[in-house]
C-alpha cells in the first residue's frame, strides 16, 4: 500500500516535471531578463541594487528600476552565482542585449531553462506543502494533482516567468504553520515573504485576528514586522528604494480606484471590502484553524476584483484555491461544491483573460519569441478586438463579471462555515 | 486514470503543436529583424529616400519602416515605390500622414511580387508634402556599412504629369525634375522586407526548423535537455503504461 502510494506520487511528479520541461526553455517574458540583469550585479559586489541602478542608469542598456524587495535580488543573484558554470560565458552578453532579437541569440533556450529551474524546485515544494494540509491519502493525491496540473500556475510560473513563486511558497508555509498553531513561525514566514514582495503583508491582519490573545497578537505583529524591517533597514534611507518599491505596483494600484466625496477627500474603493471582511471576522470571531485559508483566499480575490491587477499576481491565490477545492471534495456539500468548483474555474479563467486584452504584445504571442521572432508580428488580442469593439470596455465587462463571481464565491464560503 | 492520461496527452500535444497552430496566422514573413534606429532624414518635396536591397524570398509583399511624424503635422501621402534594377516601376503603396503616428513602424503593403527571390530592387520613399515645416522623417541605421543608394548611371526624377518618382538613365537627366536623394552615400534605411505566406505548412516547418537549428547550435544543452526529457518519458511510461492497460484507477 505504502509502495503503491509512493509510486503514485512519484508518477505524478515525473509527469508534472516533464510537462514543465517542455515549456521552460521556449517561452520568454521580458521580465525574466530584466530582473536577472539587475540581479547579476550581486556578483560584482553590489549590495544596494536600488541606488546602484539609479546612479548608473545612463550607462546601462536596461533602464528599469528594481521593483521587488531585497530578498528577491539576493535570491536571484545568489542563484546566478551557483549556476554560473552552467550558464556559460555568453550569459552576460545575453543579459546586456537590449535588442529585439535577443531571443535569437544562441544559448537562449539554455538560459531560460536554467533561470526557471529554481521556480521548478519551489513549485514542486509548494505541491508537497499543500499535501501537508490533509490527512487522507486520497486528498493528498488530489491536492498534489490539482496544484501540479492546473493550467493557471503552469502558465503563470513558466510562461510568464513569475518570480512570485518565492513569496507564494512562504505564504503557503505561513498558512500551514498558523493552522498548526505555530504563530511565531507563521508570522516569520509573512515577514520573510514580505521581504521578497509586499503582498504577504495583506495576510498580517488576518493572522492578527486569528491569534487568541493580546500576547499572541503582539507576538505576530512583532515577529512579522520585525523580520521585515530587519531586512529592509539598510535600504529605507535610499530614495530610489522608496521610489521603486513602496510607491509602485500593488501599493499604488490599491489607492487608485476612488469615489470622490469632495473637499479633496476620497473613499478608497478596494479597501472598503477588505475592511468589511476584517470587521466581520472581528465581530463574529469567526476565524479558526478550519477556515483560515478561506480568509487568505478572500483577501486576495477582493483585491483582484477592485484593482487593475498584473497577471503574475494571480499566482498568489492558486495554492489557497487548491486547498479549498480539495477540502470541499468530500462531505455533505459535495454537489454544491462541484458547482463551486466550476464557478471558481470560470473566475480564474476570466482573471487570466483580462490581462491578455491589455495593449502589450509581450503578454501574448510574443511570449513564443524564443521559438521564432515571427510570432511577435502577430496581432495582439487588443488589436484584434479593437477592430470590432472597444477593448477597454470588454476588459471592464470581464473584470466586472470576475468581481461578481468572486463576491458570490466568498459569500458562499463564509456562509458554509457558519452552517 | 484514462481521463487523466487523456488530459495529460492533450496538454503535451497543445504545448508541442501550439507554434504550428499560430503559424497559420502569420500572413507576412519578415526578411530580417529591424535594424537599430540611429539617425533620421527629413523627407518632403524634392528630398526622397532611396534604398536598394536584395529580396531573400519569393512574394515580396511589403516594406516596413519606422517613421517620425512629429505632432502628426504631416497629413499628406507618403509613398513607397518598388522598382527593378533597370527602373521599371513594379509596385506602389501609399499611406496617408494622418495614419502615421509619430515614431511608429509602418508597413507599406502591395500585391506580392511572385518571383522576387534573389532579385535586387530599389525602394524609393517620398512624401507628397512640399512643406519643409512638416516633413516625415525616416530612420537610418549604422548597423551596415555606408553605401551608395543610386548608381552612377541613374538619376531619380519627378514626373510632373503623373507625380510619380522615376528612376531614369542619366542620359535623360534634362527631361525631368531631378530629386535629391537623402543619405545617398551614407547609412542604410532601417527597414524590414516582408513576404507573403502562401504555403499552408511552409511557415510552420520554417519555424520548427529555426527552433531546432538554434537548439542544435547549443549542442551541450541539447544533449542534456533531450536526455532529461527522455528519462522522464521512459520512467513515467514504466509507472503508468501497465496501469493504463490493466484499467486500474
Amino acid at each position: 500500500m505504502n509502495v503503491s502510494f509512493g509510486k503514485n506520487i512519484l508518477g505524478i511528479i515525473l509527469l508534472a516535471v516533464l510537462l514543465r520541461l517542455l515549456i521552460m526553455p521556449f517561452y520568454f517574458h521580458p521580465d525574466i531578463k530584466t530582473y536577472n540583469f539587475q540581479a547579476s550585479f550581486l556578483q560584482s559586489g553590489v549590495f544596494n541594487i536600488y541606488s546602484y541602478l539609479a546612479e548608473e542608469k545612463a550607462r546601462l542598456p536596461l533602464k528599469e528600476e528594481f521593483v521587488y524587495f531585497p530578498l528577491t535580488y539576493y535570491f536571484l543573484g545568489g542563484y546566478q552565482v551557483i549556476a554560473s558554470p552552467l550558464l556559460g560565458s555568453g550569459f552576460h552578453s545575453w543579459l546586456y542585449n537590449a535588442g529585439v532579437s535577443v531571443t535569437d541569440q544562441i544559448g537562449t533556450f539554455r538560459y531560460l531553462f536554467l533561470l526557471k529551474l529554481p521556480y521548478l524546485f519551489l513549485d514542486i515544494l509548494v505541491g508537497f506543502i499543500i499535501t501537508l494540509f490533509f490527512i487522507e491519502r486520497k486528498q493528498k493525491k488530489l491536492a498534489l494533482k490539482l496544484w501540479l496540473f492546473n493550467p493557471f500556475s503552469i502558465i503563470l510560473i513558466y510562461v510568464y516567468s513569475n518570480v512570485d513563486i518565492m513569496p507564494v511558497t512562504l505564504t503557503v508555509l505561513s498558512l500551514l504553520f498558523a493552522k498548526n498553531n505555530k504563530l511565531v513561525l507563521s508570522a516569520l514566514c509573512i515577514g520573510l515573504g514580505g521581504a521578497f514582495k509586499a503582498y504577504p503583508l495583506l495576510f498580517l491582519p488576518i493572522l492578527f485576528l486569528y491569534a487568541n490573545n493580546i500576547k499572541e497578537k503582539l507576538t505576530v505583529l512583532t515577529v512579522a514586522c520585525g523580520s521585515l524591517l530587519l531586512i529592509l533597514a539598510p535600504f529605507l534611507t535610499t530614495e530610489s528604494f522608496k521610489q521603486s518599491t513602496l510607491v509602485s505596483g500593488l501599493t499604488t494600484r490599491m489607492l487608485l480606484p476612488v469615489i470622490n466625496i469632495g473637499f479633496n477627500e476620497a473613499i478608497l474603493i478596494s479597501i472598503i471590502p477588505v475592511m468589511v471582511l476584517l470587521s466581520y471576522v472581528f465581530l463574529k470571531q469567526s476565524i479558526n484553524t478550519k477556515n483560515l485559508e478561506i480568509y487568505f483566499f478572500a483577501v486576495l480575490m477582493i483585491l483582484y476584483s477592485f484593482i487593475h491587477f498584473h497577471i503574475q499576481w494571480l499566482l498568489w491565490v492558486v495554492p489557497f484555491v487548491v486547498i479549498i477545492v480539495v477540502k470541499g471534495s468530500e462531505g455533505i456539500f459535495s454537489e454544491e461544491n462541484k458547482r463551486f468548483n466550476i464557478l471558481i474555474f470560470l473566475s480564474l479563467s476570466l482573471a487570466l483573460s483580462i490581462p491578455l486584452l491589455y495593449n502589450d504584445s509581450s503578454m501574448t504571442f510574443s511570449l513564443l519569441r524564443p521559438i521564432s521572432l515571427w510570432f511577435s508580428l502577430l496581432f495582439t488580442p487588443f488589436n484584434i478586438v479593437s477592430r470590432i469593439y472597444d477593448p477597454y470596455v470588454l476588459q471592464s465587462i470581464l473584470h466586472t463579471l470576475f468581481a461578481s463571481f468572486n463576491i458570490v464565491l466568498i459569500w458562499h464560503l463564509l456562509r458554509k462555515q457558519e452552517l | 486514470m484514462k481521463k487523466g492520461a487523456t488530459l495529460f496527452v492533450l496538454a503535451v500535444t497543445i504545448v508541442i503543436f501550439l507554434p504550428a497552430l499560430l503559424s497559420f496566422a502569420i500572413k507576412l514573413i519578415p526578411g530580417r529583424v529591424q535594424p537599430s534606429l540611429n539617425s533620421t532624414e527629413k523627407i518632403y518635396g524634392k528630398y526622397v529616400a532611396v534604398e536598394p536591397f536584395l529580396a531573400t524570398r519569393d512574394n515580396l509583399s511589403a516594406i516596413g519602416t519606422s517613421i517620425k511624424n512629429p505632432n502628426l503635422k504631416n497629413i499628406d501621402d507618403v509613398v513607397i515605390s518598388v522598382y527593378d534594377q533597370v527602373g521599371n516601376l513594379l509596385r506602389e503603396s501609399i499611406v496617408n500622414g494622418r495614419n502615421i503616428p509619430d515614431g511608429d513602424f509602418i508597413k507599406f503593403k502591395f500585391d506580392p511580387i511572385k518571383d522576387s527571390k534573389n532579385r535586387m530592387f530599389n525602394v524609393i520613399l517620398y512624401s507628397r508634402s512640399v512643406d519643409a515645416a512638416s516633413p516625415v522623417e525616416i530612420f537610418y541605421t549604422d548597423q551596415y556599412p555606408i553605401s551608395k543608394k543610386v548608381v552612377d548611371n541613374q538619376i531619380i526624377c519627378l514626373d510632373e504629369s503623373s507625380k510619380q518618382v522615376l528612376i531614369l538613365d542619366i542620359a535623360n537627366k534634362d527631361s525631368c525634375n531631378k530629386l535629391n536623394v537623402v543619405n545617398n552615400n551614407g547609412f542604410t534605411m532601417s527597414y524590414v522586407d516582408f513576404y507573403a505566406n502562401t504555403g499552408v505548412f511552409g511557415v510552420a516547418s520554417d519555424i520548427y526548423g529555426q527552433m531546432i537549428g538554434r537548439l542544435l547550435a547549443d549542442f551541450t544543452f541539447f544533449v542534456i535537455y533531450s536526455f532529461l526529457v527522455l528519462i522522464l518519458v521512459i520512467w513515467s511510461s514504466y509507472i503508468y503504461l501497465p496501469k493504463l492497460f490493466s484499467q486500474e484507477d
